[in-house]
């Protein structure tokens, strides 16, 4: 395998994630998804008779404890530095 | 009988289209789908960013949320292209990689899980057509949208699926619902998503903002989407661009939202009122 294969589907190494990739990460790690939910989108759920809390992780936090383990064990946690005690990348 | 499916909300349905869900929720019940939510799942994870930063944790996560729809022994639909292509890549790289199976099972049994495989994934344009089909959409129309001139955006992604089989069935739903399509030259080019990863600026500028003027001169109603970010994308680039003092005001929908539109539900149960790109002059029409 070459230095090019290896890197796909990058073009180049990164050495710096963009912010935007490695912030969508941290929320991954710390809520379970992407978006936080805020009071103004569960008062908007609410008001269409859906759940205010969406049925998934963002209700269930039980299961944010088996996302965390597999992010040690597959080391995503420290692609972005993240620290958990802070609860933020470093 | 009525066909059960582990509903995958993802990250962006629930929080940001509602509107979708609800819809998707109202247009399940009156097609006699019954709809298992998904409560442990986490975001799929989309691969346009976990999958590039580290493969190993993309496959992962993505097969804890696959496992979650085999115990319940159902099939998943999800009404996100970013979700049906990570969970659908997922599906395939593990059923066809048997060491790479072993390795992530090894790793989900530490968490009491495992894959198998046996759960499919499907768009929910899938089960639309080949498992519900034309035909019972066609009968369940009380209201035809022959008023609408609607633009198709597809998204990238629908592209991926077998033979692009998720596009035609995109066209026809669109016509089931007697919406009149106007042909803009740029149907397939990206909304910009994925570029924002990198610069919003310039996916505003050299994508969105391109298919947002051609969608212009098209004088279409709306845009039709079927895919979260593309939604975003195009809301969020027109509220970006009225800073510029260009204004656009085209609405964004969902596809499911049409369909309910179409079976009869009213604007206000499916929040058709609250969409942040004012939807006011399709309620209008739809009077």
């Amino acid at each position: 395998m070459n230095e090019e294969t290896n890197l796909y589907p990058w073009r180049k190494t990164i050495k710096v994630l963009p912010k935007p990739i490695k912030d969508s990460i941290a929320n991954i790690i710390k809520i379970g998804h992407i978006p936080k939910l805020s009071s103004l989108r569960e008062k908007m759920r609410k008001q269409l008779g859906i759940d205010p809390i969406p049925p998934t992780v963002y209700r269930f936090k039980n299961a944010l404890l088996e996302l965390h383990l597999l992010a040690k064990l597959t080391k995503l946690d420290l692609k972005i530095g993240w620290d958990w005690e802070k609860e933020k990348p470093e | 009988m009525a066909k059960t499916y582990a509903l995958f909300l993802g990250c962006y349905i629930p929080i940001v289209q509602p509107f979708a869900e609800i819809s998707f929720r109202k247009v399940a019940s009156q097609l006699g789908i019954e709809l298992v939510d998904m409560r442990e799942a986490t975001c799929c994870p989309v691969s346009d960013i976990v999958r590039l930063v580290d493969y190993d944790s993309w496959i992962n996560v993505a097969a804890r949320n696959l496992s979650i729809a085999e115990s319940i022994d159902r099939d998943i639909v999800t009404l996100c292209l970013g979700c049906w292509e990570s969970l659908h890549d997922a599906r395939n790289d593990l059923i066809e990689d048997s060491e790479l199976r072993e390795k992530v099972n090894t790793k989900l049994s530490q968490i009491g899980r495992s894959f198998t495989g046996r759960s499919e994934v499907k768009h929910f344009l899938q089960i639309m057509v080949e498992d519900v089909g034309l035909s019972k959409i066609r009968e369940k129309i009380k209201r035809p949208l022959t008023n609408l001139k609607v633009a198709i955006h597809y998204g990238c992604k629908l592209f991926k699926s077998e033979n692009g089989k998720l596009a035609t069935y995109f066209d026809n739903i669109v016509e089931v619902l007697g919406l009149r399509r106007v042909n803009y030259g740029i149907e397939r080019v990206c909304c910009g998503y994925p570029l924002t990863l990198y610069s919003s600026e310039i996916a505003i500028e050299e994508r969105t903002k391109w298919k947002l003027d051609e969608i212009k001169k098209s004088e279409a109603d709306c845009i039709v989407v079927v895919c979260p970010a593309c939604y975003n994308q195009f809301e969020r680039g027109q509220l970006e661009l009225r800073r510029k003092n260009i204004r656009y005001d085209i609405p964004i929908i969902h596809l499911s939202e049409l369909m309910a539109l179409a079976f009869g539900f009213s604007p206000k149960e499916i929040g058709l009122d609250r969409h942040r790109i004012r939807c006011e002059a399709i309620i209008e029409k739809l009077k």
